[in-house]
């Protein structure tokens, strides 16, 4: 499974890559949409962990630009606000959110669940 | 404080309040969320200390040097967050305008969009008679007008001097030419018109003029206290 975190918080989001690392999951990291699009060229990833509010390339417009290149990747996206908005005008209600400070089980638990929604 | 001015922070007051409060929290979760993935990666590693895996000292240096930092970072965030809350203290009262700079570009700072930002060191300090909460307002809003329009690798700078008679001038100036689409809005030019502020806008900066404390807020001043 070929997973890519993005977020601009950098220590957030490298230590969050090797505590998965400790469970089994590897994980690229990218610190901005532009970056997380560039590596998206070089590798077929099958689910993207992204942070809803990012400088440059928002979270929302990052999902439409993977999806375009990559139309069968999975979308986690994780964010730091207070209140969790699925129907935004840029949201689908399909859209996963989870919500800072994350749980790492938790986190796991929904790469599964979305990368083998079968197997719930 | 004279109606007008009155009226703005009643009407302004809340949601701007409300808005710079959320991108605080924002910030802070930000924060805690590095120090719950840290403390998580500590507990990770003494599991496989207990398991009788080597840990390397660094990994461990390296996470109490980066809790130390995000703990130092959320006490700046907050120092900023109750600069903020306290600049509703006073109606009017005697305002250094390095430090309503300093502290507009700290909390914009905390917004996604916002850009590099440079105060020039150089320029002296000047306390003018204002609205503290109104003039924050003021500059923040020009600030992320200003975010919202230049190019991404765009520093702003930002500069001020005296101006007379009693006029104090603050000037934005950024490298690649901007054309603003709907700067001044409305309540943009209401805190401008009760400050007794003015713009003026170019390609590549933007003039705030700002009344010293002339007579209008001296007698604002004196209306407060009757």
């Amino acid at each position: 499974m070929k997973i890519i975190l993005v977020d601009d918080e950098k220590k957030f989001i490298d230590m969050l890559a090797k505590r998965l690392s400790l469970r089994g999951l590897k994980a690229d990291v990218a610190y901005s949409g532009e970056e997380a699009v560039e590596k998206a060229v070089q590798t077929p990833y099958d689910l993207a962990v992204l942070d809803l509010k990012m400088p440059g390339i928002s979270g929302f417009a990052l999902k439409r630009k993977l999806l375009e290149m990559l139309p069968d990747i999975k979308l986690i996206f994780v964010t730091g606000h207070g209140s969790i908005e699925k129907n935004g005008n840029n949201g689908h209600a399909d859209d996963i959110f989870l919500a800072k400070p994350l749980n790492i089980e938790t986190l796991i638990k929904t790469i599964h669940q979305t990368i083998h929604p079968d197997k719930q | 404080m004279n109606q007008q001015a009155i009226d703005l922070v009643n009407k302004q007051g809340l949601q701007f309040f409300g808005s710079v409060n959320a991108s605080i929290s924002h910030e802070l979760k930000n924060i805690f969320a590095i120090i719950s993935e840290t403390a998580g990666f500590l507990h990770d590693l003494t599991q496989l200390s207990k398991q009788g895996k080597n840990v390397e000292l660094s990994l461990l240096e390296n996470c109490s040097n980066s809790i130390a930092e995000e703990i130092e970072r959320g006490f700046d965030t907050i120092r900023q967050m109750n600069q903020f809350a306290h600049s509703v203290d006073d109606p009017v009262k005697e305002t250094s305008i390095t430090d309503t700079l300093t502290l507009a570009v700290k909390l914009t700072g905390f917004l996604r969009y916002a850009k590099k930002t440079r105060i020039d060191p150089s320029a002296a300090d000047i306390t003018v008679l204002t609205s503290p909460f109104l003039l924050q307002s003021l500059i923040y809003r020009t600030l992320c007008a200003i975010y919202k329009s230049v190019d991404a690798t765009d520093t702003l700078k930002i500069t001020f001097h005296e101006k007379k008679p009693s006029t104090v001038s603050l000037q934005f100036s950024w490298d690649s030419p901007v054309a603003f689409k709907a700067f001044p809005d409305r309540q943009t030019t209401d805190a401008a018109q009760a400050l007794g502020a003015d713009f003026s806008i170019s390609d590549n900066s933007l003039d705030l003029t700002v009344a010293a404390g002339g007579e209008s807020l001296s007698a604002a001043l004196t209306d407060t206290k009757a």
